[in-house]
């Protein structure tokens, strides 16, 4: 029994990795591109764009209007939606088991439960890195400046650092499911061949 | 010993195999044949348990394989009839993930993939992805990764496809290697020729039935033909081959 549980973790380890390096669709961007960089590289973009929606506040100052922060509070929710669901489309064919991980894993002793686990398990590592690298800074100063709302001082800072992360999480959650959702009915109302074209077709984004 | 037993299985209703039953045993070479659509594929899929069978069972040493399936896959060596593998993994890296999901001890597994890639002169191309190699290339990797564990029961759906000359006359001998080992050696091919040199044991299925189930010399001294290709064409060939060849000769000539 014990080993059993061990082979099976050993299993989940070595799915998870597969799978995680799989996520995104590498074919759709380059043939033989570098997994492990690729991922990376698409980590130190959503940085970089994370600095780009913060380093301009030391230069406006301290004080923003209500008003201004409700913008704010905004575009970064709708951003991080926008990444998050582009970033789902990137990962359409990798969402669900392919006919792929079943033909190279279907000789092998590995129980349908780890391999549906393992999946899931990459890529809500992978969505959790993209959403953790796009608020990476934004994450830690705008909540400084919506505590203003909820009576300022570390209380505060604290108050709006969870409720930004929580905010974050569930939208990047809320986005990810409706592109699950989509997938999951056209794949049960579309024929196979239809299915397989508006697979194909997301393949420019 | 491989058993099937009465097995069948329907795609929407269209019989693919029907009461299919033989017998695959260790320390013999058993050739699975049939024409395109006959069923080999469908056979081979539910021997290694990705497709459920309608009816029949099939055993493995006396016991249904899915009573425990998890322990008879770790006794099973499968090379499916299409190369499907993780191309973005090197070669090495691919074999090292099976190694890991089949529990092999790392010292063991090193060894032994080395060892299967120095064989297969696949070496020096460790490190390439697979989406990189070529047919033969990935053919050989699904050949390690199905014999990296040391199996018992090894079943080849095509084996020889893509490869060229040098490998096919080392799997060819590497095949008789292992069934005299005490291997139970299931292969399917339409290389006639080389199933007839190789395998001691015939089964010829024909649109989802068996037509043949017998030793080469015995179909052969009960047919009285010489050949397999003599054999196999009596039994699953059903068109007249020099009349199409004449015919599509002639239509691509008018």
């Amino acid at each position: 029994m014990h080993k059993t549980l061990s082979m099976e973790r050993r299993q989940f380890r070595v799915l998870y990795r597969a799978f995680l390096m799989r996520v995104i669709d590498l074919e759709s961007l380059s043939a033989d591109a570098d997994t492990s960089r690729l991922l990376a590289q698409f980590a130190a973009l959503f940085a970089g764009i994370s600095y780009l929606f913060t380093f301009w506040v030391i230069f406006a100052g301290a004080r923003f209007s209500p008003d201004f922060l409700w913008v704010m509070e905004h575009f970064l929710i709708a951003t991080t939606m926008l990444v998050v669901g582009l970033f789902s489309v990137l990962c359409w064919d990798s969402i669900f088991p392919d006919r792929r991980d079943v033909l190279v894993l279907a000789p092998l002793p590995v129980r349908a439960s780890t391999l549906f686990r393992a999946k899931i398990a990459a890529l809500v590592a992978a969505l959790s890195i993209s959403v953790l690298s796009l608020d990476i800074i934004s994450g830690l100063v705008w909540p400084r400046f919506f505590s203003v709302t909820n009576g300022g001082g570390y209380l505060g800072f604290f108050h709006s650092l969870v409720a930004y992360w929580i905010t974050m999480s569930l939208a990047a959650a809320f986005m990810f499911g409706c592109v699950l959702g989509v997938q999951g009915v056209a794949a049960q109302l579309l024929p196979r061949q239809q299915f397989l074209r508006l697979s194909a077709a997301r393949r420019p984004f | 010993m491989l058993e099937i037993r009465n097995v069948s299985k329907r795609y929407s209703g269209i019989p693919a195999v029907e009461s299919v039953s033989f017998c695959a045993r260790a320390g013999e070479v058993t050739g699975y044949l049939g024409p395109n659509g006959s069923g080999k594929s469908t056979t081979m899929k539910m021997i290694i348990g990705l497709i459920a069978t309608n009816s029949g069972s099939i055993l493995f040493d006396g016991k249904p394989i899915h009573s425990d399936l998890m322990a008879y896959k770790q006794r099973l060596g499968y090379v499916p009839e299409e190369p499907y593998l993780y191309t973005h993994l090197g070669g090495a890296e691919y074999l090292v993930m099976v190694a890991q999901l089949r529990n092999l001890a790392t010292k063991l597994a090193t060894e032994r993939i080395d060892g299967l890639l120095r064989s297969f002169a696949l070496y020096d191309d460790r490190h390439v992805p697979i989406s990189a190699y070529s047919k033969g290339m990935r053919q050989k990797i699904l050949l390690a990764a199905a014999l990296l564990h040391n199996p018992d029961l090894i079943l080849l759906d095509e084996p020889f496809s893509g490869l060229d000359v040098g490998s096919s006359l080392v799997l060819r001998s590497l095949i008789v290697e292992l069934a005299a080992r005490g291997k139970v050696v299931l292969f399917s091919s339409h290389e006639l020729e080389t199933v007839e040199r190789i395998s001691s044991h015939i089964v010829i299925l024909h649109r989802g039935k068996i037509v043949a189930d017998d030793s080469i010399e015995r179909l052969r001294t009960l047919m009285s033909l010489r050949t397999l290709e003599g054999i196999f064409s009596q039994l699953a060939v059903e068109q007249d081959t020099a009349a199409i060849s004449k015919q599509i000769a002639d239509l691509i000539h008018a």
